[in-house]
């Protein structure tokens, strides 16, 4: 092999080592640091920028449409519907991005954390140029493989292109109980990136691909930035009221009882006691 | 910080009056990079002294990450200061031999 051959060779992998030795250079990335809130006023339905319930008008089938409405028909009688979360399971994606409780989020070479206070949902964008995992157990949080983009081409990292897959259920979009398919078979893209004249606002366009939906249904979550944020520590387990056994909803009264969420509602079947409370 | 709190599963206390303080030294080993130690010191009204133990966490370089959910399935249930449990077919069970059912009070009717 001629001499030259090995020199270049070398060459190649002295730059190649370089690179990999390169400390994360944090100006390539946008400044997304510090606490996330949603703006004053907004509230926690899907699409903000409509009214909650039917208001949201989501592109739901027709079997799925019907299963919203007896839905909002329990939660009218003081059930829970098609939300699950009130026994403190994690909302999951893409309703953890309603960013109940403020977010943050952690920008690493490799990697993107997003932390959520509410539900203490933790988010991990893989950014490393990774493939899908073949045998991943699924999760209510999902996987996330994330892509940076240039959009402007000024030479920094602006934009944060997502794709979520592999999610576990029950799952719904909001507190109104607006459902996902029990298939899970649900794929969520974002783009993420900070108002171009504020940047103390950051853009989620959301997009959810679903079978219960009739088309991919897109809606975009404003956030805007606390630079000295005080987080509050939101433990959802702790003093909830909410008791669910077998299938059916109960409420821990303030004196520490338990008792109907609905009206007329049975008590438990106690069959496993030896003997019968008053 | 807040309370109630343990230092593990067996239920070693902290004092409830939540003025714990905690120190911690948090390091890799000198010879193998992918050990790390913590140092850690608790000062707490339910301890005599300071109680150093140093934990030691070995490092995976590709991890597969878990979603541990504790809500998810969770058959434990407290009702007032009793705990009961869920059985696998779904009922409210005793968790001790010979307790008493949850007190009704406010339900209209009775189940046997």
């Amino acid at each position: 092999m001629p001499s030259w051959i090995g020199s270049i060779t070398l060459a190649a992998v002295t730059v190649i080592a370089a690179a990999g030795a390169q400390a994360f250079d944090q100006s390539n990335y946008p400044d997304w640091s510090g606490q996330w809130k949603r703006p004053a006023g907004v509230g926690n339905q899907w699409d903000t920028s409509k009214p909650p319930r039917r208001g949201q008008q989501a592109p739901l089938t027709p079997e799925y449409q019907a299963i919203y409405e007896a839905n909002l028909k329990d939660q009218a009688a003081g059930g829970q519907g098609t939300d699950p979360t009130y026994t403190c399971i994690p909302d999951g994606m893409p309703r953890a991005m309603n960013v109940i409780f403020p977010m943050e989020i952690i920008i690493q070479p490799n990697i993107t954390y997003v932390t959520i206070e509410y539900l203490s949902m933790l988010r991990r964008i893989y950014t490393d140029g990774r493939n899908w995992p073949k045998d991943a157990e699924p999760s209510f949080m999902g996987y996330s493989i994330g892509k940076w983009i240039d959009e402007d081409g000024r030479g920094r990292y602006n934009v944060l292109e997502v794709e979520t897959r592999n999610l576990k259920g029950p799952r719904a979009f909001d507190a109104s109980g607006i459902p996902l398919h029990t298939d899970n078979q649900t794929v969520v893209k974002e783009r993420i990136y900070l108002d171009k004249s504020d940047p103390n606002i950051l853009h989620d366009e959301v997009t959810t691909i679903d079978n219960a939906l009739t088309r991919p249904w897109t809606v975009t979550k404003n956030y805007h930035r606390v630079r000295n944020p005080v987080w509050v520590e939101a433990i959802c387990a702790e003093g909830n009221q909410h008791v669910r056994i077998g299938k059916e909803n109960y409420m821990l009264s303030a004196d520490g009882y338990l008792m109907p969420a609905k009206k007329d509602q049975p008590p438990p079947d106690l069959r496993y006691f030896k003997q019968t409370g008053k | 910080m807040k309370g109630p709190r343990t230092y593990e599963g067996s239920g070693l206390p902290l004092h409830k009056d939540n003025q714990t303080i905690v120190k911690e030294r948090i390091y890799l080993d000198k010879t193998n990079p992918d050990i790390l130690y913590d140092e850690i010191t608790t000062i707490d009204h339910a301890l005599t002294r300071p109680w150093t133990v140093t934990k030691k966490f070995r490092r995976e370089h590709n991890p597969t990450w878990f979603e541990n959910d504790c809500s998810e399935d969770n058959h434990h249930l407290a009702i007032g200061k009793e705990h009961y449990f869920l059985s696998g077919d779904g009922y409210l069970m005793p968790a001790k031999k010979g307790q008493a059912p949850p007190d009704l009070r406010y339900f209209n009717q009775s189940k046997k």
